[in-house]
């Protein structure tokens, strides 16, 4: 299957990812009793908020959410798509992120994350085929700037949008490099 | 987002999905959206374009995000959270 195009608003996680969030969520998921699983996670959700970004996101906290985001998770651990290997790249999926080569997700883009992370794997347990993510994602980048259309371009005159030009080549060079 | 990016937001999707459509070769491509996140749902004119546009392509879905996260780059929870339901989406489109 070549290419599945994320569109979609830039996720820079990594920082979420190295400052031990994924570290705890996973040690509590895995080791928690189940009794107190949900009221673990709701603490980790929480606990994110109050310190991501120096306090900044501490304005979108909500224990509504943080209590079905808690559930979700729960669930996802039991349908077999959160397992401990969420935490390492699958051997067998290739990406493309910055450059424009394929290349194995382990070795070039599987740090940061969106939901393509999720979406992977659950391709990978889902469907038989061959998978290559394309993403090109920018923070706040509009489609009436970023991602405009020639169409539109022509029509506004504006430049065709570098996000819309970007994923364009990308799926190029997915076409070119795909794996059978 | 400007006026005029709201006001040509649906046009500029509709327009953008008929692109990599070409690009792949493929007029039939699914194509999964996800809905603008909690923190910009104030922009009526945004969320109902993606919804028009849903609603008049019969090989496109919206994934509903307006439960999760309201930071406006979501939390990683709702990342993994999300990731499954573009995969159900996906699964709903394709024979």
């Amino acid at each position: 299957m070549c290419p599945i195009g994320l569109y979609g608003r830039a996720v820079q996680h990594g920082r979420a990812h190295r400052n031990g969030f994924f570290n705890n969520l996973y040690s509590d998921l895995f080791t928690a009793p189940n009794d107190t699983l949900q009221s673990r996670l709701e603490f980790r959700i929480n606990d994110w908020y109050e310190n991501y970004d120096e306090r900044y996101a501490n304005y979108a906290a909500s224990a509504e959410v943080a209590a079905l985001e808690a559930s979700e998770l729960i669930r996802l651990k039991e349908n077999g798509l959160i397992t401990e290997q969420l935490l390492s790249p699958l051997n067998d999926v290739w990406c493309s992120i910055n450059n424009t080569d394929l290349s194995l997700l382990s070795d070039n883009c599987g740090y940061e994350f969106g939901p393509e992370l999720a979406f992977g794997h659950y391709l990978s347990i889902n469907s038989a085929q061959p998978t290559s993510l394309i993403k090109v994602a920018k923070g706040g980048s509009t489609l009436h700037t970023d991602w405009l259309n020639p169409t539109a371009a022509a029509k506004q005159a504006k430049a065709v949008g570098p996000q819309y030009t970007q994923l364009i080549e990308r799926m190029n060079t997915c076409k070119r490099t795909q794996r059978r | 987002m400007s006026e005029d990016g709201a006001a040509n937001y649906k046009q500029n999707l509709k327009d953008l999905i008929q692109y990599v459509r070409t690009q792949a070769s493929n007029p039939n491509l699914p194509v999964v959206i996800v809905e603008i996140g909690y923190w910009a749902q104030t922009l009526n004119q945004v969320m109902q374009a993606q919804q028009d546009v849903v609603n008049a392509d019969s090989h496109a879905i919206l994934v509903t995000t307006d439960d999760l996260s309201r930071y406006y780059h979501y939390d990683p929870a709702a990342h993994l959270i999300m990731g499954e339901r573009i995969g159900l989406a996906l699964d709903a489109l394709l024979p």
